[in-house]
């Protein structure tokens, strides 16, 4: 399923936080909204979940528009996956997970299908051995897979994860952003909200890049980290090279002092 | 891979669901059973069938059986409003007594009484209650909608309360009639003594409709727990979502406090002991703290009419006298846990 949003305008508190954004997502892409603090990739990822007012615009899914649809059948076409991962209450982490199957469980029955869906996102963000413990009790990059995984369970085409390798190690920075980037290449639309760049580099195929509300640059992600891009909007200057044929990017310094 | 036995394994919740249905039975048995007069079931039930003006079967009919019915009720009330309310702001220490929605459904009750509606339109004292209710819990609903933090709740609930005591106050204090000041006095204290059919009739029909708006929403319940983003993308509709809690605890509390007076923690304790036994999920809560809440207060009411004081203790002191510690140690426990 492809996302349209046109003639996107928000406003907050009297601030101008998206300035007429204009944008497709095709399915099958890994897509990333990258830009400095502020940009408001947050706020467009939140418009783009139908979470978000919008004072001028509108968001589609296929051509259909998101306030024609009712809230629990856009909950079967995208997940959303939040940058917070609260828990208010200290459910077991399997018990998390199974909430994603929420828009397809109507009463508290659960069916095969929804056991099978919350195993493999389970297994798909390698927290198997954390089953049957508290999310409380877990660390910070623990709790975001267990979140991650529930928005796995729910199975949907489109989905839209705000900052989800924020808080993990390295390791599992690059599994989960292969895992996306997998999700993708199996005909998902999946949008991610990223400020690791060489992250961005390596597993994105397409980048929007947003400063102050307005989208500055958008296509294959190479074209989008450019080195000029990066000095003008983030303000920075960064290494390029080329690993077995895949490009890198290293952010390494700002524009004022060259190096340390 | 570790099985996941916790999510198909229903066993621990339905066996928790029987034992609290065994207990409320076998408490409804007892407590038709135990007063100043003590009655054989058997016997009284053989009476009624012979002849129906048996002082036996006048006492059971007329007085203990609506009493029982009604602890059965207003407990049921108390237990799943604060686990809805709880479930609704994710704060455990969400109570109808804390946050101040007993004392302002007991002022609604209490204006009505004062200016003799009762009597003329029965109907008026549990509107009286409601009407207090619900602007309590949409008043606090308005102060914690942005700041769920435990410090917020309380202190709303310090406010409600102790403007519906102040207010209440006022009107004992206006009173014409000391008499009516004294009887208005120790009704607020919360009793289930001396009620009649009457009143079972005057308080079901929108105790009902209260607890079947606060069931409806315990499929969603579960999913707030992740935030209301989240929720929303889970296809939870909010408004619509709290629309129904705060309607349905007002309407059930208000009915509940209209008849009995005030009867607090009720709702606090039930859920806190029943939550680790539905893997803390606020929707599975919701039935079995209806029936933990009958339960205690059907078990509070029988301890009443057993202890041998000069005069009935109220049912709403024994809570209180319960509750209050279990409140403070709550308290200190959650400093712990959810503290920054």
């Amino acid at each position: 399923m492809s996302i349209q949003a046109s003639n996107i305008h928000v406003t907050l508190s009297g601030q101008l936080i998206l300035n007429d954004i204009n944008a497709e997502f095709p399915p099958g892409q890994l897509i990333g909204l990258i830009g400095p603090n502020g940009a408001g990739k947050s706020t467009l990822l939140r418009v783009l979940a139908g979470l978000q007012m919008i004072q001028k615009g509108h968001v589609s899914i296929n051509g259909e528009r998101l306030q024609e649809l009712q809230r629990i059948d856009l909950a079967k076409k995208m997940t959303y996956l939040a940058q917070s991962t609260e828990c208010h209450w200290p459910m077991s982490v399997e018990r998390v997970v199974m909430l994603g199957r929420h828009p397809h469980v109507n009463s508290q029955q659960i069916g095969d299908v929804d056991m099978e869906a919350v195993k493999q996102a389970i297994k798909d963000v390698d927290i198997e051995h954390l089953i049957g413990r508290s999310v409380n009790e877990l660390s910070g990059g623990e709790r975001a897979r267990v979140m991650l995984a529930r928005a796995l369970a729910t199975g949907s085409d489109i989905l839209l994860a705000d900052e989800p390798i924020v808080s993990l190690d390295p390791r599992h920075q690059i599994e989960v952003m292969a895992l996306l980037r997998n999700q993708a290449n199996r005909g998902k639309t999946v949008i991610v909200v990223l400020h690791e760049l060489h992250l961005a580099m390596r597993y994105c195929q397409h980048l929007m890049l947003l400063d102050n509300g307005r989208k500055v640059a958008e296509g294959l992600t190479e074209d989008v980290l450019t080195e000029s891009n990066l000095k003008r909007i983030y303000g920075v200057n960064a290494l390029f090279g080329n690993h077995q044929g895949v490009p890198w990017v290293l952010p390494w310094s700002n524009e004022k002092e060259e190096s340390i | 891979m570790p099985t996941l036995n916790s999510l198909n394994n229903r066993y621990q919740e339905k066996r928790l669901t029987i034992m609290l249905i065994i207990a409320l039975l076998v408490l409804f048995v007892i407590s038709l059973m135990v007063g100043d007069v003590n009655l054989s079931i058997i016997n009284t039930l053989k009476n009624i069938s012979n002849d129906n003006s048996s002082l036996e079967s006048i006492i059971l009919m007329d007085i203990r059986l609506p009493r029982t019915l009604l602890a059965v009720l207003i407990g049921a009330s108390l237990g799943l409003s604060g686990a809805a309310l709880q479930g609704m702001v994710r704060n455990p220490l969400a109570e109808p007594g804390i946050i101040g929605v007993s004392t302002s459904a007991a002022l609604g009750a209490v204006i009505v009484f004062y200016f003799g509606l009762a009597t003329a339109f029965p109907m008026a004292l549990p509107l009286g209650g409601i009407v207090g209710a619900l602007l309590a819990v949409i008043f606090l609903y308005a102060l914690t909608r942005h700041n769920n933090s435990m410090l917020t709740l309380i202190l709303a609930g310090v406010a409600v309360s102790s403007l519906s005591a102040a207010l209440t106050a006022l009107a004992l204090n206006l009173s014409p009639n000391p008499y009516a000041a004294l009887e208005i006095f120790f009704w607020l204290m919360g009793s289930l003594a001396d009620r009649s059919f009457t009143h079972v009739w005057l308080i079901l029909p929108t105790t009902l409709i209260g607890w079947w708006l606060m069931l409806s929403t315990r499929h969603d319940l579960d999913v707030l727990s992740l935030g209301d983003d989240t929720a929303q993308s889970l296809g939870v509709q909010i408004q619509r979502l709290n629309k129904r809690i705060i309607l349905g605890v007002a309407l059930s509390v208000g009915a509940a406090v209209s008849v009995s007076g005030g009867i607090g923690f009720v709702g606090l304790v039930v859920p806190h002991v029943l939550r680790p036994y539905v893997g803390y999920q606020p929707g599975r809560l919701l039935i079995c703290s209806a029936l933990g809440g009958a339960v205690l207060l059907l078990a509070a009411d029988i301890t009443v009419r057993l202890l041998a004081t000069q005069q009935e203790l109220k049912i709403g002191v024994l809570t209180a006298l319960l509750g209050a510690p279990f409140f403070l140690h709550l308290i200190l426990k959650s400093k712990r846990e959810w503290a920054p």
